[in-house]
């Protein structure tokens, strides 16, 4: 185990040595014992740091840090063990401090400690912290302060290891029952799947040849019985491909975008344990980030790598991330925008138009800037984001588009979508989610189906 | 401003705790008390000046101090001290300016025992609020709080956990903690040599300055010879704390490298 020992007289200490001597100084010039008694004081407690320091010497310590876990889920729980054993034949009087980044908060017990260590026996703490920010979070060091007065004399004995874990985003707040998210799951396949066809090799149907169509996929002997062209056609083996498009530009930024992520934990909480597939292409001026696509098997391997994205604090080039999936083949899926309608919005429609023509099936997600009202402040996008508390984040909110201009896009994006048969779906805030909103349009397909209400047991 | 939802969700569940260890407030309130009180006394003495513009003056700082205080609340820190610090020695310059030179120090009606009897209460006063003010830096005002889980739903969570981790390496157990008397036994138990050495010192300035009276009886040239001496040795205490500091890390590196002298034979051999 790496240490590192502590030993100085701090700038306080130094303050302390030269205040005591001024006011006893000062005091006996003019004769003034209202001066020269607090003089004494500071005078008194120096020393009494240096004593403890020396006594301090013989003491020895042995210390390790373990962690429960290596990657955690946001707001989920995570046990910290400290070992401390005393070597030295005294009992030692001393305050252990589990420092720790801002990803976590301690709970039941405060991160300073002040306990006894018996002398040739190890003690064991053990922490429990709550993780509520998504990131890399950081446990350690822990420092074992032993004597009085540490803000005037340091002596410390700090393990310098630190553990980094990852922070995965926050599942989400409704507890949907997975039944529903099956049903629901099942109607999306009955939907979907035809029209994401011609991935797949499980013969679907015969129908009229089209223009267009692949010369291999005629059925001659159809072709020969009915005396026009007959092709067959093929349906995806009745997998789902997801690809979700998330916007990492400056509009997205903050909890908006921690909503976001949350959204793809639930739309992959959907897929778990099947053979529908997803796909991220997190981009804002680039493509900064592609996680192929994975089966609902592998879920947890989808969610390891998204406990590090951020937005940044540019204006996001949807086109161009199309364009990327467009050349990496990824055609054919359920494309999921995560976006909202700020910023360049002709780009945004350019690219659904390139989507559509890519055989995919375009589900616009609104994360509607009106309901969750926030926006990044300029300031707040050069201070670093990543290294800010939810607390301090209030301050930089301004307000969003207009109404009138909100609504306008909204319309236009509508437009654009019906005339290619694909889907608005708008997140109206946090008390929204994306399942009730895929629910609603399931509802929009066969409005027959029971209510969402009903379904959800509100 | 409204809060945001999910901000809300955490409040909801989660309490952010600060430690409630009996001693802090009673520490906060004490503190104030022999602020006040220091503060009272050095006004009380004003008045007996029969200076209109020094008890004022005092009168005026006490209020300030007080509203201070009662404003800062249990946030106790050295910095605040400080600002305490600043007040006391403002007052005594701006006494000592504006006032009549003797009339704060030196009253006419008041003999020169009762002036030291009133100024050591007040400085023993104003020790004992900076003696409190650290305990309370060293023991309070670190970052002593956590979350506690209040709804159904966190405290379920909290408990499943524990509950998992039983009889595992990381079965959560409560450990106990040093309590206040054991905190304050602590402190004075390291502060006995200390102040042993400065009873031995001030013992020494007492004898120091009788032999000095005992030659030269009642006279002005003998303070002339005390206060100067006096202030030397001061001087010099303060350069021995200096010094000493430097020493203790020079003792301090030298074990380190004797440590890294034995280690590397070792290598060597290997």
């Amino acid at each position: 185990m790496e240490k590192t020992n502590q030993f100085e007289l701090t700038r306080n200490g130094k303050a302390f040595i030269l205040f005591g001597s001024l006011f006893i100084i000062l005091g006996m010039a003019i004769e003034n014992y209202l001066m020269i008694i607090p003089g004494v004081l500071f005078w008194l407690i120096v020393p009494s740091t240096y004593i403890s320091f020396l006594k301090s010497q013989k003491y020895s310590f042995d210390a390790s840090v373990r962690v429960s876990k290596e990657y955690i889920r946001s707001r989920g729980l995570l046990s910290v063990v400290t070992e401390i054993s005393n070597t030295s034949s005294s009992n030692i009087k001393a305050r252990v401090s589990l420092r720790f980044s801002y990803h976590f908060e301690c709970i039941d017990k405060p991160e300073n400690i002040y306990l006894v260590l018996p002398s040739n026996s190890t003690t064991k703490i053990v922490w429990l912290l709550l993780a509520v920010r998504r990131g890399n979070g950081e446990v350690g060091p822990v420092e074992i302060s032993v004597g009085p007065f540490q803000f005037l004399f340091r002596n410390q004995r700090i393990i310098d290891e630190s553990i980094y874990i990852k922070i995965l985003p926050q599942r989400p707040r409704i507890n949907i029952p997975w039944k529903t998210k099956k049903e629901l799951l099942m109607k999306m396949v009955h939907e979907f799947a035809q029209r994401v066809r011609g991935r797949g090799d499980e013969f679907f149907a015969l129908r009229d040849y089209l223009p267009g169509d692949e010369v291999k996929h005629i059925d001659w002997f159809a072709t020969a019985r009915h005396d026009k062209l007959i092709s067959k056609e093929y349906e995806d083996e009745r997998n789902l491909h997801f690809l979700i498009y998330l916007d990492l530009g400056s509009t997205m930024f903050g909890p908006k975008f921690e909503y976001a992520l949350s959204s793809i934990v639930e739309l992959s909480s959907l897929i778990k344990g099947t053979n529908h597939d997803l796909a991220v292409i997190a981009y804002s001026d680039f493509v900064k980030r592609l996680i192929v696509p994975q089966v609902g098997k592998n879920e947890l391997r989808l969610m390891l790598n998204l406990f590090d994205i951020e937005a940044t604090g540019v204006q996001s080039n949807f086109i161009d991330a199309v364009k990327f999936t467009k050349t990496n083949q990824l055609l054919h899926s359920i494309a999921i925008i995560f976006s909202d309608l700020e910023g360049d919005l002709r780009r945004k429609l350019q690219g659904i138009h390139l989507l559509q023509s890519m055989g995919s099936r375009v589900i616009f997600v609104n994360f509607s800037t009106m309901h969750f009202n926030i926006l990044a402040s300029p300031d707040w996008m050069l201070e670093q984001a990543q290294d800010m508390n939810y607390r301090d984040v209030i301050k930089y909110i301004f307000p969003s588009l207009v109404e009138d201009e909100y609504k306008k896009r909204e319309k236009e994006v509508r437009n654009i979508l019906y005339t290619i048969g694909g889907d608005y779906l708008e997140i109206a805030g946090y008390d929204d989610n994306l399942i009730l909103a895929l629910y609603r349009l399931m509802k929009q397909y066969s409005p027959t189906h029971r209510l969402v209400q009903e379904a959800l047991g509100i | 401003m409204t809060m945001r939802i999910r901000d809300k969700v955490f409040v909801e569940e989660w309490e952010q705790t600060t430690i409630s260890d009996t001693g802090a407030p009673i520490l906060a309130l004490a503190h104030h008390l022999f602020g006040a009180l220091a503060l009272g006394i050095i006004v009380f003495q004003s008045a007996f000046s029969l200076n209109i513009y020094v008890f004022a003056i005092w009168l005026i700082l006490g209020i300030i101090v007080l509203f201070i205080d009662f404003i800062r609340g249990t946030s106790l820190s050295l910095g605040n001290e400080l600002s305490f610090g600043v007040i006391f020695i403002l007052g005594t310059i701006i006494s000592l300016v504006i006032g009549n030179v003797n009339s704060m120090f030196f009253p006419e009606i008041l003999g020169r025992i009762d002036i030291i009897l009133y100024q050591v209460s007040a400085g023993i006063c104003v020790s004992i609020r900076f003696l409190i003010t650290f305990f309370y830096v060293e023991f309070f005002s670190q970052r002593n709080y956590y979350v506690k889980p209040i709804s159904n739903y966190t405290e379920d969570q909290v408990h499943q956990y524990k509950q998992n981790l039983i009889k595992t390496d990381f079965e959560y157990t409560d450990i106990k903690t040093q309590g206040l008397f054991q905190k304050w036994g602590e402190i004075f138990k390291q502060m006995l040599w200390p102040i042993i050495i400065l009873t031995v010192l001030a013992a020494a300035g007492i004898i120091y300055s009788l032999i000095i009276y005992y030659m030269i009886p009642r006279n002005a040239i003998a303070e002339l010879v005390i206060r100067p001496s006096l202030i030397i040795i001061a001087l010099l205490y303060t350069y021995l704390l200096i010094r000493t500091n430097s020493v203790l890390m020079k003792i301090h590196e030298k074990g380190k490298s004797e440590e890294i002298d034995d280690i590397v034979p070792d290598d060597l051999e290997e």
